[in-house]
């Protein structure tokens, strides 16, 4: 993954970090996706495409610096989630290893804290995650601060019974 | 589940929140696809299933169960309790013989489900 990003109007081009992006109306998209099957699907959904994202960047990202620390990626992918225009995004590990990790994310770019946007602002990470640590992680307690204009939660290890 | 009747040739059961607990082929009976895509199939199509048939829900009330007549078999798709259901089984010659058969299950597999 390459630094920064790059908008080519003759080329009709976005980059973000290396790899090409469009610009589209994301929450015209998930109340579409809402409105489509039950927000609890749709949420499955976007939940199933995040994670596999945000674990695949992870993954990138690592393969590209294995020199990185666990928080230098995180910084990295938390700057590359303002780039594209998710909001302002810090994530706090625990001191604990046990303990759930906090997100935060300023000036989000979807408001609503269930369905496909509880998905698009939270899932990423539980994937990032995910590739960091292993295991499997899932975001709860989402909540929007309207007076801040802020979306918080947290993210904790998850049990996936299969057989 | 096998027992519940001959014809019922695979099952998978996954969670409303796309975890596969299983998938199963009859002991015995030769799979028409590979295990790995039946896995990824329970994953999420089932539930898309249902949920694009549920949008209708809130007139015509719950989705019970979705059965889909492939060229070479019978899927039935059923939703209790926060769980998927889905079974495949050999066609019974007319549309009108699979949906015996699938009105004979069903009851089973709701009250096993819940």
């Amino acid at each position: 993954m390459s630094e920064g990003l790059v908008w080519d109007d003759e080329k009709g081009e976005l980059r973000i970090l290396g790899q090409r992006r469009v610009a589209f109306n994301v929450e015209a998209l998930c109340e579409h996706l809402d409105s489509l099957v039950a927000t609890s699907v749709a949420e499955v959904i976007m939940n199933n495409h995040e994670y596999r994202i945000g674990k695949r960047n992870a993954e990138l990202l690592r393969t590209q610096k294995p020199e990185a620390t666990v928080q230098e990626v995180i910084e990295q992918l938390s700057r590359a989630e303002r780039q594209v225009g998710i909001g302002v995004v810090k994530v706090t590990l625990p001191r604990e290893s046990t303990g759930a990790i906090d997100i935060e994310i300023t000036n989000p770019c979807v408001k609503r804290t269930a369905g496909t946007a509880k998905a698009l602002l939270a899932t990423n990470w539980c994937g990032v995650l995910s590739s960091l640590f292993g295991g499997d992680f899932e975001a709860g307690n989402l909540t929007y601060h309207e007076a801040k204009n802020k979306i918080t939660c947290k993210l904790s290890a998850r049990r996936v019974r299969q057989t | 589940m096998f027992l519940l009747h001959p014809k019922i040739r695979w099952v998978g059961l996954a969670s409303e929140k796309g975890d596969v607990i299983f998938v199963k082929m009859r002991p015995g009976v030769n799979s028409l696809s590979p295990e790995e895509e039946d896995r990824s199939f329970m994953e999420l199509n089932p539930l898309l299933i249902l949920g694009a048939c549920g949008r209708l829900s809130k007139w015509a009330g719950d989705v019970e169960s979705i059965a889909i007549r492939y060229e070479k078999v019978v899927m039935f798709l059923i939703r209790n309790n926060g769980k998927i259901l889905a079974l495949t089984m050999e066609k019974n010659g007319t549309p009108e013989g699979d949906h015996k058969i699938i009105a004979t299950l069903s009851q089973s597999l709701q009250s096993m489900m819940s």
